[in-house]
């Protein structure tokens, strides 16, 4: 017998004290009420029988009897575990979100929760279970255990949590936490997995584990967002588009109202019609300067069956648009109206125009770029350039000037040179570039260069050899984007805009700008949540759909979360197993341990203890 | 002279022997007077004669008018013993002041008042057995000397009445009354040493002496009871029905004592150590029962 009660020690000391008291009550009695008679002749007659000194002392025995019975009874002996019959109930709980569809009274969710209270319910004083969530991860809510309400609060915990559920992750983590618990020959292993995918469910090689998936749910009508997205256009230029896709999972006909958000205005509505099965999709061009966060909404969804949209979280989605920064140009010319025009209608462009004689080096310095049009400063600058018609003393070699150089081809697809064409370009007169071993040639003149790319010092220096004024690229209609490719390329705007949009129980690298212990997210809910930060990496998994702020080096940034997936929105249920109910043997009773009897043998001497009393004293 | 028998209670003696004489007015001699007939001077009945009797008690005057012979019986004239034995066990001492001091008052005085009337007077304490006596004396003067062997008794053992009495009467002392100070208190019962004595042809008086706790216990709740003469042990839980029934029980054994009392022609009084000494003598002498 094993105690599960109070030690063994607290038994001897409260069995003790107590003991000790009712010794004491005991000798105080006889102490404290004795009275001497001439004759007990006729209280002998009074009493039915004398209440003698061995019966005081046989009452005093059945009172220690009776305290040492309860004292056990607190105690609590369990049989040793060896010797019980004990089942070993797994539980494992799709969380992912298409549980938290309402086909039903409830949710899916709330309905696996009852059916897990209901096997909790059949659970034997020995028996054990463990709790698992199945979502975007594996997550255990308990150990095994036999306490009933730990267990129900474990349930109680359940939240959906992200898509495609890690029910094989979840499966084999309860396989091996039967490996390591302490399970006897005689012990039944069970493993219930609740999902209202069941047909998606493998069972696992266990030999020994009694398997089960039951069905949670039914088929349900969703129209759902699948994908969203918010991008640049291709003429990079300030504007997005939104591609946005919408899926019918019902077998009826449905018709909907696709609505673009800003927080502060209504960018736009799409009427969505869509037969059993089909798909919307289409590239929504936003209004220029849409930035921050974008939320598209299914409204008024009606299908032609009657029945309800069954899950609310895919039938929104959030993008979010990084607020677009402007490059700082620095352009140094006597007067090119090409060059100065073209840089200063570029709403991307934060032009600084010097001529010559103003310049410094330090303006280099507090510039992205520096366009160098026919002067080329002594020093190189901070940032880095461009050098229209370079002169000695610059960076680059120049062979020769010559008249109507002949192009001998040119670097098609090269970033700077992105849908520009040059083949048709007509010089006047260029000066010729040597390239260096590192040089990049974008226009070439047979082994020299009309133009090359030169990486020096992390910086980029591009030669372009010809005179804009002697040369007819300002006439293309190219040349805006050529230079808007430079801007764009040196001022490190070419890259792609950083990831802002996730997936539910999808992880989220949150890369902030310097290293921190900890940072603090606003979830959609509103709810402040602090994540530790290792270095200046943070990692994160979004729970509820919706956007995420945090401030980082006290600008406020933020990322979108969505469902958008399919296997989540379509909500089939395959045909379900009967009514969950705990296979196995039940615990045997031996596992009660023997409390009730201690309980009941203390009761029984209390009544003979009463029966000396009472049966000593009046007839 | 201890404390038992001061000058005090000397005096109360002497008052109680004067009542006595006030009681018993009418009695001109302080002798007593036996029940047996014999040759005495006052003339008592006649009976047949039977050879051996004394020819001078003869009635010559029926004889001559009658021609039977008679013989004249008169009531004998001796002096009266009187027994007193002493109930000296151990539940004799109980209670404040103790039956044990009472009774042996008790005693002092009757038997100042029975030497007073010439009577003489033995005091026979009894506890197992008979323990050491004052023997048979006569006159006003043994008085002080039966103080002194009263103030010497002490409590000794357990009550055998039966064994006491029996002793008693088979050392074949002179007829006289017994007088029986005790609170009758005796496991083995006291009927056989009443009755034996009655049959041996002495007169009985019982004293029967108990403290007002006796009558009446004061105690409630749990109690652990010690026989004092036993030792023995009891616990009880006394309320208003237990003591009820007590009383009830107290009662019936007081009865039954003086009912067999009663059915032995032995007289018979009761009293409670609360009320004073002089007065159970009074009470006593005016029930005739002592002293005639």
């Amino acid at each position: 017998m094993i105690p599960q009660g109070v030690a063994w020690a607290t038994f001897f000391k409260l069995y003790g004290a107590l003991a000790a008291v009712t010794a004491l009550i005991f000798l105080l009695r006889f102490a404290r009420r004795g009275r001497a008679v001439s004759s007990t002749l006729i209280w002998e007659k009074v009493m039915r029988t004398g209440r003698s000194l061995w019966r005081e002392l046989l009452s005093f025995l059945v009172q220690l009897a009776i305290l040492f019975f309860i004292c056990l009874a607190l105690v609590d002996l369990q049989p040793p575990p060896e010797k019980l019959h004990r089942r070993w109930v797994g539980l494992i709980f799709d969380a992912s979100e298409s549980m938290a569809a309402r086909d039903g009274d409830a949710s899916r969710l709330r309905r696996a929760q009852r059916e897990g209270w209901r096997l909790i319910s059949q659970l034997g004083p020995a028996d054990r279970a463990m709790v698992v969530s199945a979502s975007a991860d594996a997550e255990a809510l308990t150990p095994f255990t036999a306490d009933h309400k730990e267990l129900t609060q474990a349930l109680a915990r359940l939240q959906v949590n992200g898509a495609r559920p890690k029910i094989a992750e979840a499966v084999t983590y309860l396989l091996s936490a039967f490996d390591y618990a302490e399970i006897n020959a005689q012990d039944e292993k069970h493993l219930y997995v609740l999902t209202d995918r069941p047909d998606e469910v493998t069972a696992p090689s266990a030999p020994g584990v009694d398997f089960r998936v039951l069905g949670i749910g039914q088929s349900a009508a969703n129209l759902a967002i699948t994908s969203f997205d918010v991008r640049r256009t291709l003429n990079m230029t300030d504007m997005h588009e939104a591609l946005v896709r919408v899926r019918n999972f019902s077998p009826s006909n449905v018709s909907a109202e696709l609505a673009l958000f800003t927080p502060e205005q209504r960018l736009g509505t799409e009427t969505v019609a869509l037969p059993p099965g089909g798909v919307f999709a289409k590239v929504i061009g936003l209004p220029f300067g849409t930035a921050g966060k974008v939320t598209a909404v299914l409204e008024k969804v009606r299908f032609t069956s009657g029945a309800k949209d069954a899950l609310a979280s895919d039938d929104v989605a959030f993008a979010f648009v990084p607020p677009s920064q402007r490059a700082r140009v620095l352009l140094v010319t006597k007067s090119n109206p090409f060059l100065y025009n073209a840089l200063a209608l570029n709403p991307e462009v934060e032009l600084t125009a010097v001529k010559p004689g103003e310049y410094q080096q330090g303006l280099s310095a507090n510039a992205d770029v520096a366009i160098f049009d026919n002067f080329t400063p002594p020093t190189l600058p901070a940032c880095n350039a461009v050098y229209f018609h370079p002169g000695q003393g610059g960076p680059f070699t120049i062979k020769e000037e010559k008249a109507k150089p002949e192009t001998t081809g040119w670097a098609d697809g090269h970033p700077l040179l992105r849908h520009v064409r040059l083949d048709t370009l007509s010089i006047d007169s260029a000066r010729i570039l040597v390239p260096g071993p590192a040089d990049v040639v974008l226009m070439g003149h047979f082994e020299n260069a009309l133009m090359l790319l030169r990486p020096v010092g992390g910086r980029f220096l591009l030669g372009v050899g010809f005179d804009l004024a002697k040369t007819d690229l300002p006439l293309y209609s190219a040349f805006p984007i050529f230079l808007h490719n430079i801007v764009h390329v040196f001022s490190h705007q070419e890259t792609e805009d950083p990831i802002t949009d996730y997936r539910l129980g999808e992880l989220v690298e949150i890369h902030l700008s310097a290293p921190k212990t900890e940072v603090v997210l606003v979830d959609p809910l509103r709810r402040q949540i602090n994540v530790p930060v290792r270095g200046a990496l943070a990692l994160f998994r979004p729970t509820v759909p919706g956007f995420y702020v945090y401030a980082d080096a006290g600008i406020s940034r933020a990322f979108a979360a969505n469902l958008l997936d399919e296997d989540e929105s379509n909500l089939t249920v395959a045909p379900t197993e009967a009514p969950p109910v705990l296979a196995g043997k039940t615990a045997n009773k031996a596992a009660e341990g023997p409390r009730p009897w201690l309980i009941l043998a203390a009761l029984a001497l209390i009544a003979v203890d009463m029966v000396l009393f009472f049966n000593g004293r009046i007839s | 002279m201890g404390k038992l028998f001061d000058d005090e209670f000397l005096k109360k003696l002497e008052y109680l022997y004067l009542l006595s004489k006030k009681i018993f007015t009418g009695r001109t001699q302080a002798q007593s007077r036996s029940k047996k007939l014999g040759w005495g001077m006052e003339f008592a009945d006649y009976r047949n004669y039977v050879p051996g009797d004394d020819l001078r008690y003869l009635d010559w005057n029926l004889y001559a008018r009658m021609g039977q012979l008679v013989t004249k019986l008169f009531h004998e004239e001796e002096n009266l013993n009187v027994y007193f034995l002493l109930d000296a066990s151990r539940s004799m001492d109980y209670g404040t002041p103790s039956k044990y001091d009472y009774a042996r008052k008790v005693v002092a005085a009757l038997g100042y008042v029975a030497l007073s009337n010439l009577d003489s007077i033995a005091i026979l304490p009894f506890g197992r057995e008979l323990l050491p006596e004052f023997p048979l004396a006569r006159g006003k003067t043994q008085i002080l000397k039966i103080f002194e062997f009263l103030e010497k008794l002490e409590v000794a053992e357990q009550t055998d009445m039966n064994r006491a009495l029996s002793a008693f009467i088979a050392q074949k002392r002179p007829k006289g009354l017994v007088v029986v100070v005790s609170d009758f208190w005796d496991e083995a019962g006291y009927e056989r040493a009443l009755k034996l004595t009655y049959s041996a042809g002495y007169d009985l008086s019982a004293v029967c002496l108990h403290h007002e706790y006796e009558a009446h216990p004061k105690w409630r709740g749990t109690v652990m009871l010690t026989d004092t003469e036993s030792g023995r042990r009891q616990q009880i839980s006394i309320n208003a029905r237990s003591l009820r029934k007590y009383m009830r029980e107290y009662d019936a054994y007081l009865e039954r004592l003086r009912t067999v009392c009663h059915s032995l022609h032995c007289h018979y009084v009761y009293a409670q150590t609360r009320i004073a000494f002089e007065d159970l003598i009074l009470n006593v002498f005016r029930e005739g029962q002592f002293i005639k």
